[in-house]
């Protein structure tokens, strides 16, 4: 249980830890509450670690803190949840510290001053951890990887004051945290102190980092800081909106992840990550507005309407064409029979062509809008050549797209002063 | 025309003292000196560009007046008082690569900012909202007030700022490259705005990295480190000062100052060529 002395800890990979886990047990409800409210806490307060790029220094907290965790246990002997938290608070803050310390006296740049300092800090944590005697109860194997079974009453009853704290701060804090992470020069320049919201920030994250180290271990912490934020990121334009969605994902996460680990007999905090990465790439392909799928669907529906518009014009030219052997339309618009045979149908559903006896015929509506495209397609080629200066050679093709502009026609047409025939000596149509 | 929402009980300084005075300003990063010996002065109510090459110190200076770069020697006053002491009295409106355009905020909340420090922590009452809104309104940006600060146009961007520094209600107002990058049409609505805002007895001074329409203010500070000319646009700019603006000869003083900085870190030396 207890590892003996400088036994190569970072080796020990087995995880072991779901044997004890009770179907549905109070203990479970307990650990997964208590996990719950980490993710939550962590999820909001990872909303401005993304916002303000701090990704690194999160990961860098969560191992910065071990020496002041190690140190004040070595002086208490106690694994009493406050001192543990004051050693955290106090060794976060010196890490930020020391990074600032460091990039503004050197001319190390903020990143490399951040691995520095946090590698350094870890491993004196390390180093003081051995030194310790052997039979003390401090288990160095779940602050890197986490253990759940080690969750108790006292844990939950500290998240559950932890949590409505960062809550209340944050809320305290809103409009000046959200005014600096956007702006901290126009902050700066009304007297409004960054530094101690930059402080106050580290602070609360080391807390709630230390907190949370029991769910997912030192390792992992960090997934619940930065991938719930950056999947709320993706997903609103709001401010408020995304601290909510954030706190959302990360409470979701911790949840989910607790039921997988039970259902497939699984180490929890690995669960939890991964549910947290799968609600991120969920986040990026569905997101509104700019999400993966979204674009491909809007590509996909501008290639139909162009695939429509072209079998239009083909019908226009050629005149009617059988239903079944598009052939010929193939060869005009040198699109694939299938998405003809596709868009001819869409095309008889909104009544731009009729089908009757056996061929498709241009109505009313449509012959009017090929008209249109025709009529676009041959202003399109005159501007081309007459103030783009293409070669009327080429100019076929690239009209060939233009014309789906058909809405900028009339523009066009005065601009040009409303030519009678394009470079092609073609008559332009006119309404 | 624009108009104050109320009367800025607070009009800084007695009515002798300049918007801006700089007296001997040296600032220098790492050794190497950004701003030498610049003085100027600049009356209230001015129109003011600075113009100068990339690296001239124009950013510098600003930051100077903002009281958020500390001087090597000399200093600036703002209205009578040290510019670190004046920031009530200063509106600034960075520049646009400077602002994250994907942070998750509206046109609104970006212009309460510029009344951050009127609330307990920030928090704003129905009046200070009306105020916002009312500067909104002024640059013609109501419509957009919901909208997200990416789904805007360059000018429209500006304008947003702005607004936020109109409502700040500030006696001074550094505008940083508010030309840069937009369109004719912008520009003007810009400049007329700018010159709005003057004519309600404001100080402006505007950043620019080159001379097009800062010839339309009342002076222009000419600045490659040091003040080259400070005057009225067609007093002072002609070849010569635009050659010691925008030349790249190193001059001797700049010789002076590397072979002075070698000296003093030996060490560095070969790292700093």
């Amino acid at each position: 249980m207890f590892p003996s002395l400088p036994q190569p800890v970072l080796a020990e990979l087995t995880f072991e830890l779901n044997q004890a886990f009770l179907p549905w047990s109070e203990r479970w409800i307990v650990q997964t509450i208590c996990t719950m409210l980490v993710g939550m806490t962590c999820g909001l307060l990872g909303a401005f670690v993304v916002l303000r790029r701090m990704a690194l220094i999160g990961d860098a907290l969560s191992h910065a803190v071990l020496p002041g965790v190690v140190i004040v246990f070595i002086l208490t002997g106690s694994t009493e949840p406050i001192p543990l938290l004051i050693g955290a608070v106090v060794a976060g803050l010196v890490m930020t510290g020391l990074i600032s310390f460091i990039t503004h006296t050197s001319r190390t740049k903020e990143d490399s001053s951040i691995g520095i300092v946090f590698t350094a800090m870890f491993a004196v944590g390390i180093i003081l951890y051995s030194s310790m005697h052997s039979a003390t109860h401090f288990d160095i194997k779940c602050f890197l990887f986490g253990d759940p079974l080690a969750i108790g009453k006292a844990d939950l009853w500290m998240m559950a004051v932890i949590c409505p704290a960062v809550l209340a701060i944050i809320g305290l804090m809103y409009h000046r945290l959200k005014m600096i992470s956007f702006d901290p020069t126009l902050a700066a320049a009304m007297g409004i102190s960054v530094v101690f919201t930059h402080y106050l920030l580290m602070g609360l994250l080391s807390v709630t980092i230390v907190a949370g180290l029991k769910t997912t271990g030192v390792i992992l912490v960090v997934a619940l800081v930065i991938t719930p934020a950056s999947a709320a990121y993706q997903v609103t334009h709001r401010f408020r909106t995304m601290l909510l969605l954030s706190a959302l994902f990360g409470g979701v996460s911790a949840g989910l992840g607790m039921s997988v680990a039970f259902v497939f007999d699984s180490p929890t905090g690995p669960a939890i990550v991964i549910v947290a990465a799968l609600l991120f790439v969920v986040a990026v392909l569905f997101s509104p507005g700019h999400g993966w799928v979204f674009e491909r669907m809007r590509r996909l529906r501008l290639a139909r309407h162009v695939a429509e518009e072209d079998v239009l014009k083909a019908v226009y030219r050629l005149g009617d064409q059988p239903t079944d052997r598009p052939e010929q339309i193939g060869a005009e618009t040198g699109l694939k029979i299938g998405t003809i045979r596709s868009a001819i149908e869409r095309l008889v559903k909104t009544s731009m062509l009729s089908n009757a006896a056996g061929s498709v015929a241009l109505t009313d509506a449509g012959r009017s809008h090929a008209k249109e495209l025709v009529r676009a397609h041959r202003l399109w080629e005159t501007y081309l050549v007459e103030e783009a200066g293409v070669d009327p050679q080429v100019v076929h093709d690239q009209a060939e797209r233009l014309e789906h502009a058909h809405e900028l026609a009339e523009q066009l047409d005065e601009k040009l002063g409303k030519p009678e025939t394009d470079p092609h000596g073609s008559q332009i149509p006119r309404e | 025309m624009l108009q104050t929402s109320e009367t800025n009980g607070q009009r800084p300084g007695a009515s002798g003292d300049a918007a801006i005075r700089s007296e001997g300003l040296t600032v220098a990063y790492d050794a190497r000196p950004v701003l030498r010996s610049v003085s100027f002065a600049v009356r209230p109510g001015e129109m003011v560009g600075i113009i100068g090459p990339n690296g001239a110190g124009k950013s510098t200076l600003l930051k100077c007046m903002l009281g958020l770069v500390k001087s090597d020697y000399g200093r600036v006053e703002l209205f009578g008082r040290p510019a670190a002491q004046a920031k009530r009295f200063v509106a600034y409106v960075p520049q646009i690569e400077a602002v994250d355009w994907d942070f998750p905020v509206s046109v609104r909340d970006v212009v309460l900012m510029g009344l951050a420090q009127e609330g307990f922590l920030g928090w704003l009452g129905k009046h200070d909202k009306q105020r916002a809104d009312y500067a909104l309104e002024q640059v013609g940006m109501t419509r957009f007030a919901k909208r997200h600060i990416r789904q805007l146009s360059g000018g429209q961007q500006r304008r947003v700022f702005l607004a936020r520094a109109l409502c700040q209600e500030a006696e001074l107002l550094l505008l940083d490259e508010p030309f840069a990058g937009v369109d004719a049409a912008s520009e003007q609505a810009i400049y007329t705005l700018i010159e709005d805002i003057r004519k309600l007895g404001k100080t402006v001074v505007v950043v620019n990295h080159d001379l097009s329409i800062l010839k339309r203010f009342d002076r222009v500070l000419m600045l490659n480190q040091r003040v080259i000319a400070f005057g009225k646009p067609d007093a002072v700019v002609n070849e010569r000062t635009l050659n010691s603006t925008y030349g790249g000869r190193l001059s001797l003083l700049d010789m002076a100052d590397e072979t002075l900085r070698q000296r003093t870190q030996p060490g560095d030396a070969h790292l700093n060529r």
